[in-house]
């Protein structure tokens, strides 16, 4: 997702997109060495503790989120879109999540239903504008 | 060159009432939209 965001960032410059702030579950060492090399321009959080995410209620996935055949699924398209299986840092168990954070409320939650689960780039991007109210609270 | 926040400068009220926030995450959030990704794992 991280490559798909600066993607479209960078190819449409049109958009209002507001800040983007990335939350990883491995430690600062971990997190430094891999925004440096794949986002240097990115700001991130390192929440090893995992406080940050149980804040967010980004709980630790079960069997079925963790093994099921969504997840596979999920695993075959990312390997298709050429991104490869390496070595992973942080909480392989962490399940995942998207927020906009508005004047200090929340006005857009998306949470994973399995560890592969995430949003489409258009969704991500209706919702990464800086247009104040813009949306309204959602979950899935 | 990115900004590696320490989550002690993060931190939240708690508990989480109506989901606002506070510490750094509100006061970005004060100055405009803000999108938090919360990442799986790196790798």
């Amino acid at each position: 997702m991280i490559r798909d965001l600066r993607r479209a960032r960078s190819s449409d410059p049109s958009h209002d997109w507001c800040d983007v702030l990335y939350v990883g579950s491995a430690d600062v060492e971990a997190t430094q060495r891999f925004f440096t090399d794949f986002a240097p321009e990115s700001h991130c959080i390192a929440d090893p503790s995992g406080e940050l995410y149980e804040s967010f209620g980004l709980g630790k996935g079960n069997a079925w989120q963790l093994f099921g055949p969504a997840v596979f699924a999920h695993a075959l398209g990312a390997m298709w879109k050429g991104n490869g299986i390496g070595v992973p840092s942080g909480d392989v168990l962490r399940m995942s999540g998207f927020f906009r954070l508005e004047h200090g409320s929340m006005t857009w939650a998306w949470r994973g239903k399995h560890v592969g689960d995430h949003p489409s780039l258009d969704t991500v991007r209706a919702h990464a504008c800086r247009t104040p109210n813009a949306k309204t609270n959602s979950t899935s | 060159m990115y900004a590696l926040t320490p989550l002690s400068d993060a931190v939240l009220d708690r508990p989480l009432t109506g989901y606002r926030v506070d510490g750094t995450l509100r006061n970005r959030s004060a100055e405009g939209a803000l999108l938090l990704v919360f990442l799986r794992h790196f790798g």
